[in-house]
């Protein structure tokens, strides 16, 4: 048996959550109100504090029960890096340079978050998914994004 | 140096002549019309109507885009930052003149980073009651509000709305400080407005001109300076002497600063075109809207428009309180 | 009775038709192949091809919008239970039981069963449609700012059920859902709350799909990738894709009670249908004889919220068709569609328009049949389509995640809100804390908060507006019973020390 590292880990990160929920209220002024026109603080004070709270009761416990000890699990570092800035790419580019291009760089940086992905054939699956996304997308549906923006209008005469 | 000389002109002569086919075959692809409000609402009813019309006098696509979020600003700003080349519009309503002052940090100005188009719809407004209140005259109205001061609300559809804007003026012309109750659009203050929950709602006809017709909220008074054909027993706001109760949600069509004048003419064309198709004013007539007049269909009257709806607004938006920061 | 049948019957000549039989089953064909896509919800579906149903004949354009409507919502139940990809809160009940069932070789039962449920509830809930649209209509006007505060905390409760680990874990999940919910512009005052100056987040409601592809779809992905292997060798059986006789026998009563709880609730404006699928999914591991398979892949656990989203997404139509108000954003796309057709909703549509009334029911039942053919031998492929290699599904769910959520209002900031939510899900989910009442709290942070506020400013700040109420008092009173019968057996159990297989 062992300490409930996952609950205490839980409850920390519920306090902080609460702390930072209840910093922001704190920091941009808002208004707790009165009860015929309750301020937009009220709601969400309340709501932070309850979650601290919550975290509170989560980390005691935690620290007050054993469990039985898991195998360990891997953090996919891999996984984390090629997936998790793909979507500000994506919304960083999209605006500017149409569909094609961020889809097809997404695709292509998205497959190498698995390990057996190799440069030539994720390239073949970019281009795949690609076309797919811009029949679907862009001729079946008419999403109104243009397939190049902006971004390449000196090519456009 | 002369063989110079002649490349540079002739360069020049051809971005001349590159300029002027460019404006000649505008529009020679598919143009955005962005919608700063959620799919399927008034705006985007009216939107996705004149676009089609457009599209057909254009030769090009008119393809609407949702922009939606912060009463209409992030698309505004959308299109004040897009390219001025004419493939990228906004359509908008009252609120490009009530959000300067909602919005302190806004980041475009509404009357120099657009080049306007045109005026497209103005929408009346209705006051209106919960079914089963015992109000039959304008007389009786203003009694029972005055009687029931600390119990009568009002229903708006969100700040800066419309609605929001209407209940503002009707407070401050007949001096009632009426409770105010915000909703998140016109179909939840109506379903508390058809639950007898709150009292009154002003709202545009887009909204109220089935429920009148229908029978589930009594309809009071038209700030247009006729009535509706569509509701015809609801009289206007000069009947029953509210002077000053004339408010429209008028709609305008913009393109980004710096957008060529003959682009805006062509697209100011499109628009009047528009605003005769048979099929628009069919739609429009569903919810008692109308065309502007046709001297209102140009750029100036739209600027002028923004120009002094902007201070007629910023005022009462200001003495009604607290706002966005 | 007579004339219900007799509308009925016209309503079948006209939906009938040859053309319309061939517009629903292009709905249903487009919305399933775009509502499959992970991370595009039912609402970007519709959104999206909202405009290629225009054009055409009134009656026929919404019975194509509706088809598109069911479609996404089978493409959406598809993908919830095969990759976890949920479109839309409903189906996030679907993923819990489904995808567990997915990961134990059971992808095609799972799938089987949503089919035949959602089925079930749609023809039943089509004849309720039918016959009750007119009470039903005026049942929904009893209903105002109190009674929908207190049908929001009644679906809180019910939320704490949804949680098969620690209640306590699961109820601070829940308040964490409503402070995201938070975030955005509040609507009393305008002022901007959480949005760290950034009006990009002003709207309340649209961090949902992130929220739903990032601590569902993202976080399974990251969970996948931390083996050596890529992903969990999970599929290297799928067995029996029908469903079993004992399947058939356990998904009956669920599927009853799911269709007449969607159903009902389904009327009601404000997020009905999701309290459909939540409340059927509590009720149904209440009354389980296997609770243990709860957090395992419970059949039931499939069945009856798919019955009741099913339901619910019928009855919608009521309130929209019938007094003009729509329940929710996709019925204001729907209401939109129709205004764009010349038609007004309201209480008149059914006098003025018993055509496309009576035509837009009878297509209803038409719309399920056709999925139901479409859906059934297709469960194969999309079984198949679990042999795709990570490296391949991969980028697909993070393309398609980023067009879906972007579509939807062209916000580059809920698409960078996907990334820090995927983390974030990931996080919790290595910490045992499970999604599903975080979505929920979410959903229901807005109405909460604003039926309080209204209702508070009505009554002049007097907290008794709750209970003068007659609807509202009964209301608060089952949340209040339901909430100690959910609490009881945890209390119980306490002293039996009971071991919660953990899976995760």
């Amino acid at each position: 048996m062992t300490r409930n590292r996952q609950d205490i880990a839980a409850g920390v990160l519920f306090i902080a959550l609460g702390l930072l929920f209840a910093f922001d209220i704190w920091r941009t002024g808002l208004a707790i109100g009165e009860a015929r026109a309750i301020g937009p603080a009220f709601l969400p004070a309340i709501l932070a504090g309850i979650l601290v709270a919550l975290g509170i009761a989560v980390t005691v416990k935690a620290f007050l029960t054993r469990v039985e000890p898991e195998a360990k699990r891997p953090i996919p570092w891999r996984g984390i890096a090629f997936i998790a800035p793909l979507p500000i790419l994506f919304g960083l580019t999209i605006d500017g340079a149409g569909l094609v291009l961020p889809i097809f760089v997404v695709a292509f940086l998205g497959s190498f978050a698995t390990r057996d992905a190799k440069p030539v054939s994720s390239l073949l699956v970019a281009a795949g998914i690609t076309v797919f996304s811009v029949v679907i997308f862009h001729y079946l549906a008419g999403l109104p994004q243009p397939l190049f923006g902006p971004w390449f209008d000196f090519l456009r005469s | 140096m002369m063989k110079r000389l002649f490349a540079a002109v002739a360069v020049a002569g051809m971005v001349i002549a590159a300029g002027g086919a460019a404006a000649q075959t505008y529009p020679n692809r598919p143009i955005t019309m962005v919608v700063p409000f959620r799919a399927g609402g008034p705006t985007d009813t009216i939107g996705r109507t004149i676009s089609e019309a457009m599209s057909r006098n254009l030769g090009q696509q008119v393809q609407v885009q949702i922009v939606d979020g912060a009463g209409g600003t992030l698309g505004a700003q959308r299109v004040a930052e897009a390219a001025p080349d004419g493939y990228t519009i906004l359509l908008y309503h009252v609120g490009m003149a009530t959000t300067p002052t909602l919005y302190p940090n806004l980041a475009y100005d509404p009357l120099t980073d657009f080049a306007e188009i045109g005026l497209v719809t103005n929408v009346a407004m209705t006051l209106v009651g919960r079914q089963r209140l015992p109000i039959a005259t304008w007389d009786q109205l203003i009694q029972y509000m005055t009687t029931r001061l600390d119990r009568v609300t009002m229903a708006h559809a969100g700040i800066g709305s419309a609605s929001h804007l209407c209940a503002m003026l009707f407070s401050q012309l007949t001096g009632l400080d009426i409770t105010t109750v915000p909703f998140v659009g016109t179909a939840e203050a109506m379903l508390d407005l058809q639950a007898d929950f709150v009292d009154f709602m002003c709202d545009q006809t887009t909204s109220t001109v089935a429920a009148i017709q229908n029978g589930q909220v009594n309809g009071y008074v038209v700030t247009s300076p006729v009535r509706l054909e569509q509701i015809a027993e609801v009289p206007t706001f000069q009947e029953v002497g509210l002077d000053g109760f004339e408010l429209n949600v008028w709609h305008g069509l913009w393109a980004p600063a710096g957008t060529p004048p003959e682009v805006i003419a062509r697209l100011n064309e499109a628009l009047r075109a528009a605003l005769t198709d048979p099929q628009v004013l069919r739609t429009f007539a569903l919810f008692a809207t109308f065309p502007v007049p046709l001297e209102d269909q140009t750029p100036e009257a739209l600027h002028a428009k923004v120009a002094s709806e902007i201070e007629h607004w910023r005022p009462m938006i200001e003495a009604a309180g607290e706002f966005v920061r | 009775m007579m004339d219900i049948l007799g509308n009925i019957g016209d309503g079948f000549a006209i939906a009938g038709t040859l053309t319309n039989i061939l517009y629903a089953f292009l709905g249903c064909v487009l919305g399933t192949v775009i509502g499959v896509l992970p991370g595009v919800g039912p609402m970007a579906t519709i959104a999206i091809l909202m405009p290629m149903t225009m054009g055409s004949d009134p009656t026929t354009s919404l019975i194509m919008l509706a088809g598109v409507y069911y479609g996404a919502q089978y493409g959406g139940s598809t993908s919830a239970i095969l990759i976890n990809m949920p479109g839309e809160v409903s189906s996030a009940v679907t993923a819990i039981e489904g995808y567990q069932m997915a990961r134990r070789g059971r992808a095609g039962a799972a799938l089987a069963t949503a089919a035949i449920g959602s089925f079930i509830a749609g023809t039943l809930a089509t004849i309720a449609v039918a016959v009750l649209s007119p009470p039903l209509a005026s049942m929904a006007r009893s209903f105002a700012s109190p009674e929908y505060f207190a049908l929001m905390v009644l679906g809180l409760v019910m939320a704490i059920a949804l949680a098969n680990g620690a209640p306590l874990k699961a109820l601070a999940m829940i308040v964490l859902g409503l402070l995201i919910g938070m975030i955005g512009q509040e609507d009393q005052t305008g002022r901007m709350r959480f949005t760290m100056g950034f009006n990009e987040l002003a709207d309340r409601t649209a961090l949902f799909l992130p929220l739903v592809i990032g601590f569902f779809g993202l976080a399974e992905i990251y969970r996948n990738l931390e083996g050596p292997a890529g992903r969990e060798a999970l599929l290297r059986k799928v067995s029996n894709i029908w469903p079993s006789r004992e399947d058939f026998r356990r998904m009956v009563a669920p599927i009853l009670r799911g269709t007449g709880l969607g159903s009902l609730l389904g009327i009601i404006p404000g997020n009905g249908p999701v309290l459909a699928s939540f409340a059927s999914y509590s009720i149904e591991k209440r009354l389980s004889k296997h609770k243990h398979e709860f957090g395992n892949g419970a059949i039931e656990g499939v069945a009856g919220p798919e019955a009741a989203n099913n339901a619910g997404a019928q009855t919608s139509f009521v309130p929209m068709l019938t007094l003009g108000i729509p329940p929710s954003p996709v019925m204001a796309l729907m209401m939109g569609a129709m205004i764009l057709n010349g038609i007004l909703p309201g209480p008149r549509v059914i006098e003025e328009n018993p055509g496309l009334f009576w035509g837009l029911i009878a297509s209803m039942w038409i719309g399920n049949i056709i999925l139901v053919i479409l859906n059934l031998p297709l469960i194969s492929l999309w079984v198949k389509l679990l042999t795709i290699p990570y490296r391949v599904l991969v980028p697909a769910i993070l393309t398609f995640s980023c067009i879906g959520v972007y579509s939807v209002s062209s916000n580059a900031f809920h698409v960078f809100a996907l990334a820090v939510f995927g983390l974030f899900g990931y996080a919790f989910m290595r910490l045992k804390c499970e999604p599903a009442p975080l979505l929920l709290g979410y959903v229901l942070a807005q109405p909460i908060e604003n039926n309080l506020i209204r209702s508070l400013r009505v009554s002049r700040g007097d907290p008794m507006v709750f209970i003068e109420r007659p609807i509202s008092a009964v209301l608060l009173g089952i949340a209040l019973v339901a909430l100690i019968v959910i609490l009881l057996p945890f209390i119980a159990r306490k002293r039996e020390k009971v071991f919660v297989e953990d899976d995760a």
